[in-house]
């Protein structure tokens, strides 16, 4: 049986938003298929270093980058999470969590990825009632709170930083040296009295009632647990690719991207990856746009071939 | 019509999102900056049980974060 579709777009971010222009403006029939629009850009405060905006939110651009894709004819299939990928004979299969059926002849994967968790005794729990992976959005109800943030790289330093100006007091507990490397960054940090930096611990146990009260920390090397009472925990340790769907068909390194070449080919003909969920160096919007459109390129070369 | 109720921090990007689309839709509702109304953050923690935005209130529904699918439900059922 012939596939429903020239092309399968994973995701809604700019990576695959940017693929699919790319796609019909080089007239393949394209799908896109994704739990949501816009991936982390919908829910990024500002955006400063996206070319053509000095200054744009993040739900702006998104809704700018949308209304270019819908200029052109593109089957959107959106609030569908592809919870299976795989290729029969030859041909490109995805099954959604609703159990809908998507089949083509080449596929982008540009599913990006979500806030990693710590994975410890009470995170889940008090997830809302006190932990938070979103700085930029509940840092104002800790008014006059004490708080910790997670995390040594320059997203923990910059949340530590923003809450340093609304509670108390702020501790800043990473495992290891930060990681941090914007310099304007660091020296605000350190300049500011209400953060303590704890330096050299990892978070075992988040404890509470009815909302967080407090965490216990121990050294990554040696004894002496510490415990530290708080009213609100922000996790920052980065970022985890939404891959599982496709870990049967391509490979993923040990953080689990997938693993594209320059060209952002998978290896696996006919298969393409894009953006935050690849191995690309680094996870910025541009970057992950420039990927969407190399993917297109592969996929148009690919589809030439076959025909 | 259903009452919608938000409770936001200016700087949420999950608010914009739920704003931006209550407007698209037409519906009406009430926002309650809770970064500066600390009458309204207490109120928020008590429905909710939680520190985090957005918190929407949707006739009887309280939904922390904002799920559109459910919210278009509640606004079905409620026409």
């Amino acid at each position: 049986m012939d596939p429903q579709h020239e092309l399968m777009i994973i995701g809604c971010g700019p990576a695959a938003i940017t693929a699919a222009i790319y796609a019909a403006r080089k007239r393949i029939e394209t799908m896109i298929v994704s739990k949501d629009i816009g991936g982390q850009v919908a829910t990024t405060f500002g955006i400063e270093n996206y070319p053509g905006f000095r200054y744009i939110t993040g739900p702006e651009l998104v809704d700018k980058f949308v209304e270019q894709m819908n200029q052109f004819d593109i089957e959107q299939h959106i609030g569908e999470r592809v919870t299976e990928l795989s290729r029969v004979g030859g041909y490109f299969v995805a099954v959604t969590e609703a159990g809908k059926e998507f089949s083509s002849k080449a596929a982008i994967i540009a599913t990006g990825a979500h806030p990693r968790e710590l994975g410890v005794p009470g995170e889940e729990r008090y997830r809302g009632k006190g932990v938070s992976y979103c700085a930029t959005c509940d840092a104002p109800l800790f008014a006059d709170a004490t708080v910790a943030v997670v995390g040594g790289g320059n997203s923990a330093l910059s949340a530590a930083f923003e809450l340093s100006r609304i509670a108390n007091k702020v501790y800043l507990i990473s495992r290891r040296e930060w990681r941090a490397d914007e310099a304007p960054l660091i020296e605000g940090v350190k300049a500011s009295a209400n953060i303590e930096p704890i330096t050299g611990y990892v978070v075992e146990q988040i404890a509470g009632e009815e909302m967080v009260k407090g965490v216990t920390l121990k050294p990554r090397g040696g004894n002496g647990r510490r415990s530290l009472t708080i009213d609100g925990i922000f996790i920052e340790i980065g970022l985890k690719p939404n891959s599982d769907f496709a870990k049967e068909l391509v490979a993923v390194n040990d953080y689990g991207e997938i693993m594209a070449d320059c060209d952002t080919f998978t290896g696996v003909p006919g298969l393409f990856a894009a953006g935050d969920v690849t191995n690309v160096k680094d996870k910025q919007i541009v970057i992950a746009a420039g990927q969407g459109a190399l993917a297109t390129m592969g996929v148009f070369e690919y589809l030439l071939k076959k025909r | 019509m259903v009452d919608v109720k938000i409770y936001t921090t200016p700087t949420c990007p999950y608010c914009i999102k739920a704003k931006d689309y209550f407007t698209k839709k037409g519906v009406k509702y009430t926002e309650y900056n809770v970064a500066q109304d600390r009458k309204a953050l207490q109120e928020m923690i008590k429905l909710s049980g939680g520190r985090s935005v957005p918190v929407i209130t949707a006739g009887d529904e309280v939904m922390i974060g904002f799920n559109q699918a459910r919210f278009d439900e509640i606004l079905e059922e409620g026409k």
